[in-house]
This record gives C-alpha cells, sequence and structure tokens, in this order.
C-alpha cells in the first residue's frame, strides 16, 4: 500500500486519520499545500498533543530514511535478503511490536506461519487485560456515536483517559446530543482525576468511595445496586450508595476506562467486575462499557490476528499449529522482528526477551533512534501518514481507511514483510 | 487457453434441467460447448461421479464485528484443524469449530465442494471489516448483506414520513457505498428500540422514539429492494426470534409485504408455537402451509444440530433475553454508532433438551413440508444453528429417512411426542439437494452465471464420488473446481485462488448524499467522505488484488 506519488504538491491526500490514538481522529487537519511539517504540528499542537508529538517524532532528530546492517547503510533487497537470511537461521523467533495497520498485520502473520513465530503487540499488557476480562464473563459494550447521542453519565474508571485519548470528551461530549438530555449528562469520576482536557460546560462529579479501593468500590456499587449493601458500611459508602441510585435512574449510562493506565494489580479482574457492573444495571435500564483501546495499532493487531487464527494475542505457530499462549515466555527467543510502523513510545524491547537478542527492526525512520548497530533496520512509511491503510478504532467496531496524506519513497511495513517472507530460504524466486 | 473435458459424469443441473450422464466442458474459467475438433487440455474421468456446480451458502457468518467478537470470546473452541494439501502449497496453519477463522473458513468450505458465501449481517458501519475479513478468506467467492432497519437515519426518515423515492435512494447508496449483493432487516427497529431500554417488540409495536412499528420498517424495505431492482429480495431476520409462539409474529410478517418478494432466513428459529406440556410446540406445518401457497416467500432454514457452537446475531434485544440459556455463561452485547448492535452467546445444543431436540425436530420438518426446492435453502445459519462443517451430516438427514428416523429416536422422549417427522416420508433426491444448496441460491440472489453449468457460467464445480452414505458423499467431493483449475483433489486442497466480491450497485439521485453528509456531521463519529468504501480499496486492501463483480439490478 505504498502511496502513489503525484507531482508537485507535497501533500497527496487532505483528509488526514490520525493514526497516533485510538480514536483514530478524522476531523483534525492535514498537511497544507506546501506540505511544511512544522506548520502542520504547530496546527495539531493547539487541537492534541499526541497528533502533535506523533507527527513530531516522525521527522525528529536521529531519524534515518535508509535501511542498515549492523550500522551500514545498505539497499532496502539487501537488508531485505538479510533479513530472510537471519530468520532462516533462527530457532525462536518473536515478531513483536505489531503497531501497524491490517495489512502490516496481515503480512506479519504469513511471515510468523511461515517461520513458526510466537507474536505480541508492544501495546499487549494493556490489550490483555480486556481481552481476558471478555474472555472470562463477556460484556456489554458500546461505541462513540452511541456515546455521543445518547449518554447521559459517563462514569471515568481508574485514571485520566485524556492522557492517552486526548480528544475523547470533545468527540462524544458534544453540546447537542440528539436522544440525551444535556441539561442532565454528568461526567462522573470513580477513583480518577479530573481530565486535563474537558469540553466547556461539561458536569463534573468525583465519587467519594472512602478509604475503598476500586475494587471494593466496583464491589459496593454491585451491592447497593441488588440492595444489599452491608449496614454495618452505611456510614462508609454514601458516596458510592448515592452513585448507585444515580447509576439506576439514568437512562443510558457508559462506564470508561483505558486499560493501560488502570494503576492496580490484576486489572482484568477490575475489567471484569466493571462488565459484571454494566450487566447488573441492563436490568432494568441500558449501560454500556467503552473500555479505551486501540493506541499503537492494539486493536488493529488483534482484531486482524483473532480473524485469521481464531485467537487474539499473543499467539504461537508451530508445526503447522496456532495456539494461543497469553502468558508467553520468550526467555529462548534468539531473533527478534519488530515492527513498529507506528511512531510509539518505547523502543524495540519486549518484556521477557533479552536485550542483547538480535534484532530486525521494520519501523517509522524514528525507530532507528538509539538502535544499537548489530541490527538489520527497515524503514517504512506510517499508515495515515505516509501510507494508506485500514486501521481499527477504540470501540472495535469501525475501521477506517487512512490514506497516505505525504509523498515518500519508504515502503509499506507490509511490502516489507512480504518481501522477507519470500527470500526466505527454501523459497522459489 | 485451456479446454478441460469431464467424461461421462452424472452431471446434476437442475437449473437446466439435466440430470444424466454426459461429457463437461469448460475453457478456462467458463462452462464452454464442445469444441468442434474435440481437443481437451485435461481429461477427467466422470466415471462414479455426480457433478454439480459449485455449492452456494447464501446465509453464513463468515466475516465482521459480530463473529470476531465471537472467535475471540470462545479460545478453547479452537481446536486444531489438519488441512490436507499438496506438498507444493504452501497453507497457513488452521484451527476452530463454531467461530470459524477467516482461513480455517475458505479451505473448510472448499473441501467440501462449495464456491461462495454470503455474509448475511454487514453492518455498513463495520463493512470495511466484513470485506477485509471476507478478502482473508481463500478460495470462495463472497459477497454481503448491508444491514438496515434499525439505523438512525432510515428511523429518522420514516418518522418524518419521507417519501418512499428517498428510502429508495438511502438503500442504494447503502448498498454501493458499503459494497453489498442485497438488504437484510433484523428484528426491524427491535434493536434500536433496545437502546431505548425496550425489551420486546413485536410487528406492530410503537418504536418509542420514532413512532413507528416493525410493519412500516419492513414494507418500506422491501419496496425499496423491489423498486430499485435488486435481485435478492428483502432478506428478512424477523421479530420476535426464538420466542415460543412466535410463528404467529412470522406469519404476519408473511403477509405485511402484500406481496412482495420476502426472504425469510433462519426460519426454523421462527416456527414456535406455544402448545403441550412446556408451552413449546412445532410451527412448521402452518409455516409451510403458508410458504406453499405464497409465491412471493423464500426461506432458509438456520436447521440446528447437537453440540457447541456459538450464536452471533445483529439482533441485541433477543440475544440479551436469551443470554442466561447460554452456555458457556459469558456473553457480548454491543449497542453500535447508532446503525445496529449485535450479541453474541454461547449454545450447546443438546439432544436431551426438550427445547433443542423440538427445534432439531422443526428445522426437519420444514425441509420436508415446503414443496418449492426452489424456494428453500440449506443452511444451518452458521455457526448459529451449527457450524457449516454439519451440512453433509444435514443432507442425509434429508436424503435418508432411517437414517433419520434413528436420530431421531435419540431426541428427549416429549419432544418426540410433539413432532410428526416420523411421519414425513419424503427423502431429498440428488437434484433437490442441488437445488437448495446451490441452483436454488444462485437464482435468489440474482446470479445468472453461478449455481448452473449451461455454456457460459462460471466453471465452479463439486464432483462428488456416488455413494449411498450422502453425508460421506457430501464431506470430502474427488474433485472441486474454483474457475476452471481444481482447488480440491480427494480431499486435499491443491490451490488457493482469491475469490471475487460479489455486489450489486443501483442507481440513487445524488441528493441524498447532500443530506447524509449533513447528518454525519451532526450525528456520527467519522466523516461523510472517507465512510464509502471504493473499489480500488475493495479490491487491492480488502481482498488482496481479487476480482469485482458487478451484477445488474431490474432496470439497468
Amino acid at each position: 500500500m505504498t502511496p502513489q506519488a503525484t507531482e508537485g504538491s507535497a501533500r497527496i491526500a487532505t483528509a488526514f486519520v490520525c493514526p497516533f490514538c485510538g480514536l483514530l481522529c478524522d476531523d483534525l487537519p492535514g498537511p497544507d499545500e506546501s506540505g511544511d511539517i512544522s506548520a502542520w504540528t504547530r496546527k495539531l499542537q493547539a487541537l492534541c498533543p499526541k497528533a502533535a508529538s506523533g507527527i513530531d517524532a516522525l521527522s525528529g532528530a536521529g531519524a534515518c530514511d535508509a535501511a542498515r546492517i549492523d550500522g551500514g547503510v545498505v539497499a532496502v533487497d539487501a537488508a531485505v535478503a538479510e533479513a530472510a537470511r537471519r530468520l532462516g537461521a533462527a530457532r525462536r523467533p518473536v515478531i513483536g511490536g505489531l503497531g501497524g495497520d491490517v495489512q502490516a498485520m496481515r503480512a506479519a502473520l504469513t511471515l510468523g506461519d511461515r517461520i513458526g513465530a510466537r507474536l505480541l503487540h508492544r501495546n499487549q499488557s494493556a490489550a490483555q487485560r480486556n481481552l481476558l476480562a471478555q474472555q472470562s464473563r463477556g460484556g456489554m459494550t458500546t461505541t462513540l456515536a452511541e456515546v455521543r447521542q445518547r449518554a447521559e453519565m459517563l462514569v471515568v474508571v481508574g485514571s485520566d483517559v485524556t492522557r492517552g485519548f486526548p480528544r475523547l470528551f470533545e468527540r462524544v461530549l458534544t453540546p447537542d446530543p440528539v436522544f440525551a438530555d444535556v441539561a442532565v449528562r454528568r461526567l462522573v469520576l470513580l477513583g480518577a482525576p479530573v481530565p486535563q482536557r474537558l469540553p466547556a460546560g461539561v458536569g463534573v462529579d468525583t465519587v467519594d468511595s472512602g478509604s475503598l479501593d476500586l475494587f471494593e468500590s466496583v464491589a459496593v456499587l454491585r451491592a447497593c445496586l441488588r440492595g444489599q449493601p452491608s449496614p454495618a458500611m452505611a456510614d462508609k459508602i454514601e458516596g458510592l450508595a448515592e452513585l448507585a441510585r444515580r447509576m439506576a435512574e439514568c437512562r443510558y449510562g457508559v462506564i470508561v476506562w483505558a486499560a493501560g493506565d488502570l494503576d492496580v494489580a490484576s486489572a482484568d479482574l477490575l475489567i471484569e467486575q466493571l462488565h459484571q457492573l454494566v450487566i447488573d444495571l441492563n436490568r432494568e435500564t441500558r449501560w454500556a462499557a467503552l473500555p479505551l483501546a486501540g493506541n499503537e495499532g492494539d486493536l488493529t493487531a488483534n482484531s486482524v490476528a483473532t480473524w485469521q487464527t481464531g485467537f487474539p494475542l499473543p499467539i504461537e505457530f508451530a508445526a503447522g499449529r496456532v495456539g494461543y499462549d497469553p502468558f508467553p515466555d520468550y526467555g529462548d527467543a534468539d531473533l527478534l522482528v519488530w515492527v513498529g510502523a507506528l511512531p510509539g513510545v518505547g523502543s524495540a524491547e519486549l518484556s521477557g526477551v533479552s536485550g542483547d537478542t538480535p534484532q530486525i527492526v521494520i519501523g517509522a525512520p524514528s525507530r532507528a533512534v538509539g538502535l544499537a548497530t548489530e541490527h538489520v533496520f527497515i524503514p517504512v512509511a506510517t499508515p495515515g501518514v505516509s501510507a494508506s491503510g485500514h486501521l481499527v478504532r477504540t470501540d472495535g467496531v469501525i475501521t477506517l481507511y487512512a490514506p497516505a496524506v505525504q509523498r515518500t519513497a519508504l515502503p509499506s511495513a507490509a511490502a516489507i514483510l512480504d518481501s522477507i517472507a519470500a527470500a526466505l530460504p527454501g523459497v522459489a524466486p | 487457453m485451456s479446454i478441460t473435458r469431464l467424461s461421462n459424469a452424472h452431471v446434476i443441473d437442475p437449473a437446466r434441467g439435466v440430470d444424466t450422464v454426459t461429457d463437461l466442458w469448460w475453457r478456462d474459467g467458463r462452462i464452454a460447448d464442445a469444441p468442434a475438433d474435440g481437443h481437451a487440455d485435461r481429461e477427467i474421468d466422470g466415471n462414479g461421479l455426480v457433478a454439480m456446480a459449485g455449492g452456494i451458502d447464501m446465509h453464513t457468518h463468515i466475516g465482521g464485528g459480530k463473529v470476531n467478537i465471537a472467535r475471540m470470546l470462545l479460545p478453547e473452541d479452537h481446536s486444531p484443524v489438519a488441512i490436507a494439501h499438496d506438498d507444493t502449497l504452501v497453507l497457513r496453519s488452521a484451527c476452530g469449530h463454531a467461530a470459524t477463522p477467516t482461513l480455517t473458513a475458505g479451505y473448510r468450505y472448499a473441501l467440501m465442494g462449495y464456491t461462495t458465501c454470503f455474509e448475511p449481517a454487514m453492518l455498513p458501519v463495520n463493512a470495511r471489516q466484513a470485506h477485509l475479513e471476507m478478502g482473508d478468506t481463500p478460495i470462495v467467492d463472497h459477497g454481503a448483506y448491508a444491514m438496515l432497519g434499525s439505523d438512525d437515519f432510515l428511523l429518522r426518515l420514516l418518522a418524518r414520513n419521507a417519501p418512499q423515492s428517498m428510502i429508495n435512494d438511502y438503500v442504494a447508496w447503502t448498498l454501493n457505498a458499503s459494497q453489498a449483493i442485497g438488504i437484510k432487516v433484523v428484528n426491524p427497529g427491535g434493536i434500536s428500540a433496545f437502546k431505548f431500554n425496550t425489551r420486546s417488540f413485536d410487528l406492530d409495536d410503537v418504536h418509542p422514539h420514532y413512532g413507528v412499528t416493525p410493519r412500516r420498517i419492513l414494507q418500506v424495505l422491501a419496496r425499496a429492494v423491489h423498486e430499485l431492482g435488486v435481485p435478492h429480495p428483502l432478506h428478512v431476520h424477523a421479530s420476535n426470534l426464538g420466542a415460543a409462539g412466535n410463528l404467529e409474529t412470522t406469519l404476519k410478517t408473511m403477509a405485511a409485504v402484500e406481496g412482495l418478494p420476502l426472504h425469510l432466513t433462519h426460519i426454523q428459529f421462527h416456527s414456535y408455537g406455544t402448545e403441550g406440556e412446556f408451552k413449546f410446540s412445532s410451527g412448521a406445518t402452518r409455516i409451510a402451509e403458508t410458504v406453499n401457497r405464497s409465491q412471493n416467500i423464500s426461506v432458509d432454514i438456520g436447521q440446528i444440530m447437537f453440540g457447541q457452537t456459538v450464536t452471533c446475531s445483529g439482533d441485541s434485544m433477543v440475544q440479551h433475553r436469551n443470554a442466561p440459556m447460554g452456555q458457556p455463561k459469558k456473553w457480548v452485547m454491543m449497542d453500535i454508532e447508532c446503525d445496529a448492535g449485535c450479541g453474541v452467546v454461547p449454545f450447546r445444543y443438546r439432544d436431551q433438551s426438550y427445547v433443542n431436540a423440538l427445534q432439531w425436530a422443526i428445522g426437519l420438518e420444514l425441509f420436508l413440508l415446503v414443496e418449492d426446492p426452489w424456494r428453500i435453502v440449506l443452511t444451518t445459519d452458521h455457526p448459529n444453528g451449527a457450524p457449516f462443517t454439519s451440512y453433509p451430516h444435514l443432507i442425509r438427514l434429508l436424503c435418508d429417512k432411517s437414517f433419520r428416523d434413528e436420530q431421531f429416536a435419540k431426541l428427549h422422549p416429549a419432544a418426540q411426542q410433539m413432532s410428526i417427522l416420523p411421519q414425513l416420508k419424503r427423502e431429498y433426491t440428488l437434484a433437490e439437494i442441488a437445488i437448495i444448496t446451490r441452483a436454488g441460491p444462485a437464482r435468489l440472489l440474482g446470479i445468472k452465471d453461478l449455481g448452473h453449468l449451461g455454456a457460459g457460467a462460471t466453471a465452479d464445480l463439486a464432483l462428488y464420488r456416488e455413494q449411498a452414505d450422502r453425508e460421506a458423499m457430501f464431506s470430502a467431493p474427488a474433485w472441486v473446481i474454483k474457475h476452471g483449475e481444481p482447488v480440491v483433489r480427494d480431499g486435499r486442497i491443491v490451490a488457493t485462488p482469491r475469490g471475487a466480491t460479489h455486489v450489486v450497485r443501483p442507481d440513487f439521485d445524488s441528493a441524498i448524499e447532500r443530506e447524509l453528509a449533513t447528518y454525519f456531521d451532526s450525528h456520527m463519529t467519522q466523516r461523510f467522505d472517507g465512510f464509502a468504501i471504493g473499489d480500488a480499496e475493495l479490491c487491492e486492501a480488502c481482498n488482496h488484488g481479487g476480482a469485482l463483480v458487478v451484477h445488474t439490478c431490474g432496470g439497468q
């Protein structure tokens, strides 16, 4: 999916779909006709810090748009051939990172199946909290437009969700919902600070849950809804009892969390309880959960893995079989393929993979920053910026086609992964 | 150019009335007349083989958000699947059972002689994902029905009594924008009503917000599909799925469209009475009688089979109601984007459950009581009634009365008392099987070059070894041909070509796009400009370079 090069303007499309968080905002400006990156970044800075820093990171200091083998600049073909050679010799390879579009993930799965690799996303620990909770007990969820038009109460649990999803509330707390009564609409904070980014005029309540932690608070809410709070606790749970009463009276409410930011042990169990709270509320009224996700393409990677193999990540291909291994041990990894077409935070590191494991990094030019020299590096275009590709939005339902808005000579991650698979030893040209 | 002769095969091609031992020729990807010089580049000895067009599953949940939720929800249901193949061919690892992954689905459909599949419930807002998943389903051609009827835009049009012409424009735009071949309605208005906390919604109930009834939604959508000349009639998942006594709703639904064409899907789930000790009985006789005398009605069955499966439905209202009966005890519901919803509930159908046993019998009663095979289609509503891999077993049940009786004898005794199945002597002929598994679906979908073996048809074929055990016969064809080339030989996959996407493109007045653009700005959370799926995006980015087949609508 490399973009079509066009003459003239450095800008090749105007419809920018921002790939830098799971919200995939398509209402932010793209580059202007001059293609001036710093002008674009300044415009974005006023609208969304993650969009601005994402664009900034792509062209920042140390970025490298040349392929390298062990520090030496080479042609892309040579780097692909060397990557294939090293993969052919690897016994226990891991394909990690997986920050990219649908097309990159398809290619990573094809390659992984060929070489018997283990695969997981860089953001797996966050994504997996939501996955494990759903695989245990299920849940009831909703999407951004439903929240925008219907929600009369949003309960934010555990963290400032605008840290990872800066424009969430501007997008769902618009002034004129169709079905919700904006006069009663409230944002309720349960164990969460006041969000840094909030549109004017939104009423905010902070729940007093006393000394109770989030597990206990949710348990109390569920008990109150059943009419069974412990009398001994009555004076300690006034704030929660009041919240439970208001939740039960709300016509359509939404519980929001960002799994990666829940600073509790066994967060998947907390999420499971939040889903059960939603299910309890739906006996009489309508509530749904909005488990925020999709940053660094984690929903994209997990969606494609699930439809192709039946399993979300982490998975393992071995001897013509695919298996699901939610708690993998990568201590024996002897080669790490790192796919990072989206310029996410962090470098090519995976927990459990030794830091001195040889790497093949297929990433945005900024991924070269700080990369040790004894690796193969192949720069690739970024979906939504310099390549066109499909990305899955935070609610898991909407897949957007993010067009390239900039010209580049760089190939897509999918094209490189496909080339490596085709160049593996034993494959006829 | 490559010419193939299949010699001396028992060709069963009911669309042309052919049921005889003869030769069949194809040139490249198309069935052809015998060449004058009699030369063939490839000869296939058809002795002992029954040749039919490739199978067509017109209602199988193979791609899209709810199926993917089902896959994610049940990792324990994905046992490894060994797919035999040629040594020269690299296949992808496969696993899965109920909520089949895309790769496994493509392989296993082909191994069964099926060459085309249609996803029946593609939400317009989720169409990209559905097409991406179908693009990752190897070998089979595919297409999808776009789901309308609980979408805010349509319900607003109805609430303000917009003219039928405007509804037609919206329906036509939806088919174009989402790259669909038909329109599906699920529990008309009910998915929306559930978001307003309505828990049941019958044909003449009034929507709490828009003030419209399911009857009106059905009527305008059936009329729109008809007036646009879309070949496949409105594909209806009726109100009240699964509820005891819902046969009355189903009969009223058939009457509601006043003679317009209508396809009632998984009708087994809509054919229940309230008689007997357990207040749950078979409505098959009354439903079949009405279908038999209503030439405008076609149905598919949605047969259940015993064992573990998972139900994936757009009908969030009914799925939420039925969730407590699910097993294992985990399920997912979604409200989706002022457009639709979904519910995913695992089910384990048991022959010792009175209700499940009777559901099984009701499906078979319907198969045997509906007289015109051209208006009934073999489905299990995969995976809702059972995984599609149970089709060969189902075919044997239809063809073999004694086998059917043996299975019936294993049912919950009270269910046996409530079914007329043993009295139904009918056994499906091979020609009738060919109708309900390929010729009929092709005709119901308006696909002129699939489902038959006349000159010019796409050379998609399944060649089965004639066997008295129809389950064995239909489980493992000797050959499966896709677009003229072998894809399966004796239970081994020998090639994995890319299937085509089938769509229709009815015309519409572009004024509807201006209204939609305004609506998207004020109501949705994505831009109108990026909503429609372009041809290049569909073929290159979704379908790995696969072909696009546009079927004409009436009047085009």
